[in-house]
C-alpha cells in the first residue's frame, strides 16, 4: 500500500512538472534574509539508514528528523525561479522528508504557495511543507533540516498535551 | 429555500436546532450520507485524484467544489430536521460575534471542548482525527490572528478570478487571496482539529466556509456571476464545464446560488 501511494507521488510529481515549473518560474521569490547556507548535513546522502539531523525535545516531546533532499539540499530553495524543472524532482523530494513526534511519523507534502510574512517583508512563493495536522499553516522549505525542525516544533505547538494518532502517518498527496 | 442567516443575527432556538441537527446526522443518513461521509470527502479530495486533478483546494475549483459540499450539507440537515428552511449560519470573523458560546459550539476555546453542544458526552464523535484523542480541539488565536476588514476588502478587491499556475503560488488571483489570507487565516485563527486534514470534525468549519461562500458570492456581484477561470483546456484543474469530484457537477453549475435554492441575509 505504501509502495503504491509512493509510485503514485513520482507520477503525479512527473505530471505536474509544467504547472509548479511556470508557477515558480513567475513567482518574486525573496529569501529569508536568516536563511542559512546548505549545511553538511544537506550533502552525500547515500542509501542505508541515515542517522537523524536533529533529535530533540521540544516542551516535553521527542522531535527527530531527517533532511533527505539528496543534492537538491544544495539548491538555492529560497531563489525559486532560479529551480527550473528542478521543481519537479524538489516537491517529490520533500515528501520523503522524515519528522517523528514521540516516535510517531508525520507524513508531509510539498506544494508551491504563497507565504504572507507578519514581519514587514512583502509576501512572496515558496515551497511550503504540509502535513495532517498543519494543513493550512506550511513551513517553508529550506536548504537544511532546520525546516524540519520547525515544522516539528508547530507540530508540537498544536498537539499541547496530546500525541500524532495513527491518522498523521497516512501519505497524501496534493 | 434557505436564506442564511449571520450566526449574529441568530436566536437561541436556531442555534440549538442546528447543533442538534449536526449531532442527528453523525448517526443518520438521510440522504444516503451522514456527517463522517463529509469528513472523509474533505480528506479524500485535498489529495490530487487518479487524473492528476486537485478538486477541492490550491486550485480554482476551491470555491465552487466548497459551495457545492455547504449546499449538500444543507440539504441534509434539512432532511435530518424535517426543517425545510434549516439554513447553514455564516460565521463573519471580522465583527464581535462568536461561534464559541456554551449554546452554540461551545465555549472551550483552548484545548479539549469537554462539554457542550460537540463535546463527547453530548454524543459528538471525532472521525479520522490526527490528533489521539476523543474531544475535539481548539486553540483560538495561538497560531494566527483573524482577518481585518480593512484584509478582507483588499482582497474582494482583486478582480481576476483566477490565472496560471492556478495552484497557490499564484500572486494576482481573487481565489488564492481568498483561500490563503482569508480562509487558510481563519482555519489557523481557530487552530486544533480546525488546522487540521480532518476540519470538517469541527462544526464551526462550516460557519466559516458559509462566510468564504458568501464573501465569493458578493464577489460575483461585482464582478459577474459568469466569471469563473478557466474556461477550457486548461490540464490539471477543473474547467468551467468539467465536473467535480464527488460531485458530478461542474463549476458553470453552481455559479448562482439562487439556482442552487439558497441566499443570503
Ligand atoms: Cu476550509
Amino acid at each position: 500500500m505504501a509502495d503504491v501511494k509512493r509510485r503514485d507521488v513520482l507520477r503525479y510529481g512527473a505530471a505536474g512538472a509544467a504547472t509548479a515549473a511556470s508557477a515558480l518560474v513567475g513567482a518574486q521569490a525573496l529569501a529569508s534574509p536568516e536563511a542559512p547556507a546548505p549545511g553538511p548535513t544537506a550533502k552525500g546522502r547515500k542509501a542505508g539508514p541515515d542517522p537523524d539531523d536533529f533529535n530533540e525535545v521540544y516542551r516535553g516531546k521527542r522531535i527527530r528528523g531527517r533532511y533527505k533532499m539528496g543534492v537538491l539540499g544544495n539548491l538555492d530553495l529560497g531563489n525559486l525561479k532560479n529551480l527550473g524543472a528542478d521543481i519537479t524532482r524538489t516537491l517529490g523530494l520533500a515528501r520523503q522528508n522524515e519528522v517523528f513526534v514521540n516516535n510517531r511519523a508525520l507524513a508531509m507534502t510539498a506544494i508551491p504557495t504563497m507565504f504572507f510574512p507578519t514581519d514587514g517583508r512583502k509576501p512572496y512563493v515558496g515551497i511550503g511543507l504540509i502535513s495532517a495536522i498543519n494543513h493550512y499553516d506550511p513551513v517553508e522549505l529550506e536548504p537544511n533540516a532546520d525546516c524540519l525542525r520547525s515544522l516539528g516544533k508547530k507540530v508540537v505547538d498544536i498537539l499541547g498535551d496530546l500525541e500524532l494518532s495513527g491518522e498523521s502517518a497516512e501519505e497524501h498527496t496534493h | 429555500m434557505a436564506v442564511r442567516k449571520s450566526i449574529a443575527a441568530m436566536t437561541s432556538a436556531e442555534k440549538t436546532a442546528f447543533a442538534t441537527a449536526l449531532r442527528q446526522l453523525k448517526s443518520s443518513s438521510p440522504n444516503g450520507r451522514n456527517y463522517n461521509w463529509y469528513i472523509d470527502q474533505h480528506i479524500t479530495f485535498f489529495n490530487r485524484t487518479n487524473d492528476n486533478i486537485s478538486h477541492a483546494h490550491q486550485s480554482p475549483s476551491f470555491f465552487p467544489w466548497h459551495r457545492e459540499y455547504l449546499r449538500l450539507l444543507e440539504l441534509d440537515l434539512q432532511a435530518v430536521s424535517d426543517d425545510p428552511d434549516m439554513f447553514l449560519p455564516y460565521w463573519d470573523w471580522t465583527g464581535p460575534a462568536s461561534p464559541f458560546t456554551a449554546d452554540f459550539c461551545g465555549a472551550v476555546t483552548n484545548g479539549s471542548v469537554s462539554r457542550g453542544n460537540f463535546s463527547p458526552s453530548w454524543g459528538w464523535s471525532l472521525y479520522r482525527s490526527s490528533i489521539q484523542t476523543n474531544f475535539l480541539q481548539r486553540r483560538l488565536g495561538q497560531a494566527a490572528s483573524r482577518p481585518s476588514v480593512s484584509t478582507v476588502n483588499a482582497v474582494q478587491s482583486y478582480t481576476v478570478y483566477d490565472q496560471s499556475p492556478w495552484n497557490g503560488g499564484v500572486s494576482n488571483s481573487y481565489r488564492n487571496r481568498n483561500e490563503i489570507e482569508l480562509h487558510n487565516r481563519v482555519h489557523n485563527y481557530v487552530g486544533g482539529h480546525m488546522g487540521t486534514r480532518e476540519a470538517p470534525n469541527d462544526p464551526v468549519f462550516w460557519l466559516h466556509h458559509c462566510n468564504i461562500d458568501r464573501l465569493w458570492w458578493r464577489w460575483q456581484q461585482n464582478r459577474g456571476v459568469d466569471t469563473y477561470q478557466p474556461r477550457g483546456n486548461v490540464g490539471g484543474v477543473v474547467d468551467n464545464t468539467e465536473t467535480m469530484q464527488p460531485f458530478g457537477r461542474t463549476p458553470a453549475s453552481v455559479r448562482n446560488i439562487s439556482d442552487l435554492g439558497y441566499s443570503y441575509s
